[in-house]
């Protein structure tokens, strides 16, 4: 049980181990809830909440849960973190429960919250855990909300459309007019074009690191040259 | 290996009892969480249900709080709503549930006189699935507004029946069974007087006739509808916790 450095749990869940763009884990609610980026930031905040407070509570724990019940116990603090943060939503947040709909209580199911209690936070203490859920729950939600942006872009032609749901009524005029409605592309908030769009946010991450990687090898090539040079 | 076995039955009671004693933090956490948030969703859920029935009718037209006049619709299958579930045995019950159902409908009462009543109504020939609407209709059978509470249809092409999205919607009020008449109750590609969307038919089509079909209830049911219901007969949609605690002792 090495101690864990908080660096490398932040470069973890937001870009190398990213739970959207390489785990590629709880496609269901980020390809249905991503057609705006309210209901987006909705739901990612819902996720990350999850996400905080189960791996804490799960941490917490830990010492008492024996082996043979861990994953019944654990699924068990998830589901109930979720109904709770359900009714709050049903509560405070009514106009954009209704839009999540299912999405809400199916966070249970999202296989990365359980594979970050059981993988996480079942091992390590109670902050790192915290940290770690905070970090995966936001690199999760940060690609829910991207692919929010470009398809309310493409598809709506605003940003911020019905900001009041989640916002509040201060936020009613927050909607912003991008393309003129000829310039609408339908696709884009159509099931399909979900899938798109995560697959060019991939194919972006993917050639981001091949560049930076094929830069490093290059530069050590350069570094290594004068002393081969001296040899000759 | 009989130590060993009384060993594992310890050990399974202790394992059980963990997990039973999880279990009850569990139901806890959330039977507290529910008792603390249940007054302020009756409220959401009023605050919503008020906006959706407003919204139908013109504002100013009547006194009391149509909210608090759901009544249950003779014959809801001429509205294509679906038919009762075995009642509950509380009638606030029973109510509460066909209120969010959504097959009940209310009043707008203004001085002693039903102004105006909203009703649902379902269709199930839109593009996907069932659309539903709630329409507002005054006395003289003259449509005062139409909402669409449910809708999975195309974005983009059948959601212009939203009013965000497009103003046709508005187009039906002050319509009623004889403006247009018979034959204009269609869209223009049928023959009638409503407009149909660029690439898309079906979904225009299918509100047109819901709402045709909701007008002919109400003059087939006018009487019952448009009369003052029994003081005992009036029912709150949504019961408010707060309000029952506060309830007048039944002498």
């Amino acid at each position: 049980m090495s101690e864990v450095s908080y660096r490398e749990l932040t470069v973890q869940g937001l870009w190398k181990n990213n739970p959207g763009l390489v785990q590629i884990l709880g496609m269901c609610p980020m390809m249905a809830i991503s057609n705006t980026v309210v209901n987006a930031m909705g739901l990612a905040l819902a996720t990350i909440l999850t996400m905080v407070i189960s791996n804490g509570l799960a941490s917490a724990i830990r010492h008492w849960v024996r082996p043979e019940v861990r994953l019944p116990v654990f699924v068990m603090v998830v589901a109930s973190v979720v109904t709770v943060i359900e009714l709050l939503m049903n509560a405070y947040l009514n106009t954009l429960y209704h839009v999540l709909g299912i999405f809400l209580p199916l966070i249970v199911t999202n296989c990365i919250v359980i594979a970050r209690v059981e993988g996480f936070a079942a091992r390590n203490r109670v902050l790192p855990s915290l940290y770690d859920g905070l970090m995966m729950g936001l690199g999760f939600g940060l690609v829910l909300v991207s692919l929010g942006v470009i398809r309310e872009i493409l598809g709506f032609g605003t940003l911020l459309a019905n900001a009041q749901q989640l916002f509040g009524s201060v936020a009613a005029h927050w909607t912003l007019h991008i393309l003129p409605e000829q310039a609408h592309f339908l696709l884009a908030i159509l099931p399909p074009g979900a899938f798109m769009a995560l697959a060019v946010l991939i194919a972006l991450k993917q050639g981001f690191e091949q560049r930076r990687a094929a830069r490093i090898s290059q530069k050590q090539l350069s570094l290594a040259s004068p002393a081969i040079a001296g040899v000759q | 290996m009989k130590r060993l076995a009384g060993l594992d039955k310890s050990r399974i009671a202790i394992t059980a009892l963990l997990l039973g004693g999880f279990s009850v933090i569990g139901v806890g956490l959330v039977t507290v969480t529910e008792e603390a948030t249940r007054t302020r969703i009756a409220e959401s859920q009023l605050a919503v249900l008020l906006g959706q029935i407003s919204a139908v009718l013109i504002p100013g037209s009547f006194s009391n709080n149509p909210a608090d006049t759901a009544f249950l619709l003779p014959d809801p299958a001429a509205l294509n709503l679906p038919p009762l579930k075995p009642t509950l045995a509380d009638p606030k019950q029973a109510m509460a549930a066909s209120v969010a159902a959504g097959i009940v409908g209310f009043r707008a009462i203004k001085a002693g006189k039903v102004v105006a009543v909203v009703l649902p109504v379902i269709t199930h020939f839109g593009y996907s699935g069932d659309i539903k609407l709630i329409i507002g209709i005054d006395r003289d059978g003259k449509i005062t507004g139409v909402r669409v509470t449910r809708q999975n249809e195309t974005p983009g092409l059948g959601d212009k029946i939203e009013p965000e999205k497009s103003p046709w919607i508005y187009g039906f009020n002050d319509k009623s069974l004889n403006n247009p008449d018979e034959k204009g109750w269609a869209v223009k590609k049928d023959g009638g007087v409503f407009d149909q969307f660029s690439g898309a038919t079906i979904t225009p089509r299918a509100v047109v006739g819901a709402i045709h079909q909701a007008l002919r209830y109400v003059q087939a049911h006018h009487e019952q509808l448009f009369s003052l219901p029994a003081p005992h007969e009036a029912q709150p949609a949504i019961n408010l916790p707060a309000a029952t605690h506060n309830e007048v002792p039944h002498e």
